[in-house]
């Protein structure tokens, strides 16, 4: 009798046991275990143990300028594509969502997202190609063809394009069920009050799919930070490092210059600035829907 | 009751169990070697036709199996097997570039031969390989930590049937005052000066195909194809005699960029020499479809279907290159580029294998003189041995097979250092601005310089 009473009396603790046991394992162990390579000297190449060196590899960072010039080239990167996404997201779901029958449209839309990013990375490093279909195609227009990999600046856009691609239509998908998520009788209330065109868009549809956007941005903002495959296939960080982002340097820092130490404390900056960068956006958006409503 | 029979049946299961556990445990042991091999060049493809030799031989009881790694990935494969321990494969194709990253992980085979010496193969001829390749593939750090599997060599494709035109000939010598001659067997090696003319000819000299057309394919993607191809333009000046009277022999560990007192050699501040390299580099991609995106596959592409008269890659493209479908299948032939580079591989031994005796004697076979050949002849393998190299029936039958022993003659090669890889990144970033415009040789080559030499400094602290 007493044992029935224990269990009903902390069910829920004991229940939520086995879930904690494999969170620990899968996210606190692993997260542990990083903070714990981040301060510690361990270079693969050296054959010796990992060593505790305090904030050596702080120092290191402070003064290492490819980290820096990976963290713009993220920054730019991702940013831009995020933005590119989230117009052309919301355009489309605008457009599709007065169309009956989408069905079909997010169909054709969502097949992009799920296309390994590498066999997309492949597809893009062929179409980008001197003599790829891209160039093929403004040679037949009497345009000259565009180094597209040959410059910073252009190979930054041609990874855009590519990331574009494929994530657009992970925003049109969100955003479009935040838009049919409206109830009818706000547009109807808002007809019959002499509200239309952009007005109603303003003052009804967007504070009514401000949640979803703001998911939407908010997701791809994350994985767009972590770009990683597709510059592997297409640039591999180059030309002169335009499109060196930080993952593809901790990764080469780590697997290819053997640097466990400072690849960790380089990922674990990372986290710590994806976490600031995100509860910053989530807070700014936040306010900025209060002051609407 | 039901319970003690219950009971008596598991007591018997167990019993069973643990009889048949021991009588397994009492067989002799099995060895299944996993080799790790990359997978171009067909250098899969003759690790897994030797295994099959090997599993014949000494099988069931000790076999062999391969699996194909893809160049990208090795060296991280590699690196995470040998720094946790896991002993996931025996046997692994490594890069000599990057035996300095990896040698400390890597068995002394003549502690092996010493602790085995029954499975050493008395016809094996360590002699056979070029002196080269062993001080390269085969020893780090006084270890022998392989032996030499594939060689490489980058080499000069071109097209014959262009450089023989005898209407394009004449041309050529009215235009440049000599006579368009690709070297051959005991011919000098082409000067860059001409491989300049020669590229440029084909480029705007004469017309030899319906649409675009180009010199030559020159790579320069950042990362080996950089570091590679700017090695073969330096280390023609830093072998020449006014470069070992400016920056002294070459140091075998250090390679063709460093002085032999280990700074780097391309640093403006000590010889204009390495920015006359980057010149003649920077000229001669003019000619090329645009370098900065041409690794060794994309380079290759353009000549393999007839858009470019010459190529600068290893050896062991030729087959595919050469192969009955492609659109210049036959009308190729390989050159000695005026100051080739070495590539090339070995086959080592993972210190955490537990068994040393059985992979020594898979990568002894793999090596040795009768299947170097066997190899070469089945699968194109760009043989390490000279008695395959120099073979003369090989020779008559295998146009490409003639470069490799010159080649070897006299070479740029890269440093055997830990710190390769964060050298070739740096060089990628640097140097790769003096291709987009964003920097001149001679500023690229001093940041470079400085940045080496920081690296240099932090490797030897």
């Amino acid at each position: 009798m007493r044992t029935d009473n224990i269990f009903d009396k902390y069910a829920k603790q004991i229940l939520i046991v086995p879930s904690l046991v494999i969170l620990i394992i899968l996210i606190m162990y692993p997260t542990v275990y990083l903070l714990r390579m981040s301060f510690s000297s361990y270079d693969l190449t050296s054959g010796n143990p990992p060593a505790f060196n305090r904030i050596d590899n702080l120092n290191i960072l402070i003064k290492d300028k490819y980290f820096w010039q990976s963290m713009i080239n993220t920054i730019l990167i991702s940013i831009s594509a995020v933005m590119v996404e989230f117009i052309l997201g919301l355009s489309l779901a605008l457009i599709v969502s007065g169309i009956k029958k989408s069905i079909f449209f997010k169909t054709i839309f969502i097949i992009s997202m799920m296309i390994p990013p590498i066999v997309i990375g492949l597809n893009f490093k062929l179409i980008y190609d001197q003599f790829g279909p891209l160039n093929g195609i403004f040679k037949m227009l009497g345009f000259s063809e565009v180094g597209w990999l040959t410059s910073p600046g252009m190979a930054r856009i041609s990874i855009i394009m590519a990331d574009v691609w494929q994530w657009t239509p992970f925003m049109f998908i969100i955003i479009l069920a935040g838009l049919q998520s409206v109830p009818d009788e706000y547009y109807d209330t808002a007809k019959v009050d002499g509200v239309g065109g952009i007005k109603m868009f303003l003052f009804v549809t967007w504070p009514m799919i401000l949640p979803s956007i703001t998911l939407a941005v908010a997701l791809r903002f994350i994985e767009a930070l972590k770009l990683f495959d597709i510059i592997l296939m297409i640039t591999f960080g180059g030309p002169s490092g335009a499109t060196e982002t930080l993952s593809l340097y901790i990764y080469r820092t780590a697997f290819r210059f053997g640097d466990l130490g400072y690849a960790s404390f380089m990922a674990f900056t990372m986290l710590i600035l994806l976490s600031i960068v995100i509860t910053l956006f989530l807070r700014f958006v936040g306010l900025r829907k209060r002051l609407e409503w | 009751m039901i319970r003690k029979k219950v009971f008596l049946f598991i007591l018997l299961l167990l019993a069973v169990v643990s009889f048949l556990a021991f009588a397994e445990g009492k067989k002799e042991e099995k060895v299944k070697l996993k080799v790790a091999i990359m997978s171009a060049h067909g250098m899969s493809d003759s690790a897994q036709a030797i295994a099959e030799k090997f599993n014949e031989k000494y099988g069931p009881g000790i076999t062999v199996e391969v699996t194909p790694i893809g160049f990208d990935i090795l060296l991280d494969k590699m690196l995470t097997d040998f720094s946790t321990h896991s002993g996931t494969f025996d046997v692994y194709s490594v890069g000599y570039h990057w035996i300095g990253t990896v040698g400390k992980y890597l068995y002394d085979l003549e502690e092996i031969r010493q602790k085995y010496p029954d499975i050493v193969d008395p016809e094996y001829d360590y002699e056979d390989f070029p002196k080269i390749l062993w001080d390269t593939y085969a020893t780090y750090q006084g270890e022998n930590i392989g032996l030499p599997f594939v060689d490489g060599a980058l080499t000069l494709f071109y097209r014959k049937d262009l450089t023989e035109n005898p209407e394009y000939k004449a041309k050529f010598k009215e235009k440049y005052g000599y006579d368009l001659k690709m070297p051959g067997p005991g011919d000098e090696n082409l000067t860059y000066q001409q491989l300049y003319d020669i590229s440029e000819f084909f480029t705007n000299g004469v017309k030899w195909r319906d649409g675009e057309q180009f010199g030559i394919s020159v790579p320069a993607a950042s990362g080996d194809p950089l570091l590679s191809t700017y090695a073969c333009f330096f280390g023609y000046y830093r072998r020449s005699p006014e470069g070992i009277k400016a920056f002294g022999e070459v140091n075998p560990d250090y390679g063709d960029y460093f002085t032999n007192d280990g700074r780097t050699a391309f640093n403006p501040e000590i010889s204009d020499l390495g920015v006359k390299a980057l010149n003649d580099y920077l000229n001669l991609g003019k000619f090329s479809p645009n370098p900065i995106n041409l690794d060794w596959i994309t380079s290759s592409e353009p000549f393999r279907s007839g858009i470019t008269a010459m190529f600068i890659g290893w050896g062991g493209y030729w087959p595919s290159i050469n192969a009955p479908d492609s659109p210049v299948h036959g009308k190729i032939a390989v050159s000695l580029m005026p100051m080739p580079h070495l590539g090339g591989w070995n086959v080592a031994i993972n210190k955490d294998t537990k068994y040393p005796r059985e992979a020594y004697m898979y990568i002894q076979m793999l090596t040795s003189k009768d299947n170097c050949k066997y190899l070469f002849m089945e699968f194109n393998e760009t043989p390490t041995r000279i008695s395959t190299m120099v073979d003369h029936e090989l020779n008559a039958d295998n146009p490409d097979l003639w470069v490799m022993a010159p080649a070897l003659e006299k070479i740029s090669v890269r440093p055997k250092l830990s710190i390769l890889p964060k050298l070739e990144h740096s060089m990628g970033i640097i140097l790769g601005k003096a291709w987009t415009g964003e920097s001149k040789p001679r500023e690229a080559l001093l940041e470079c310089a400085k940045e080496w030499d920081s690296i240099i400094k932090s490797m030897k602290e």
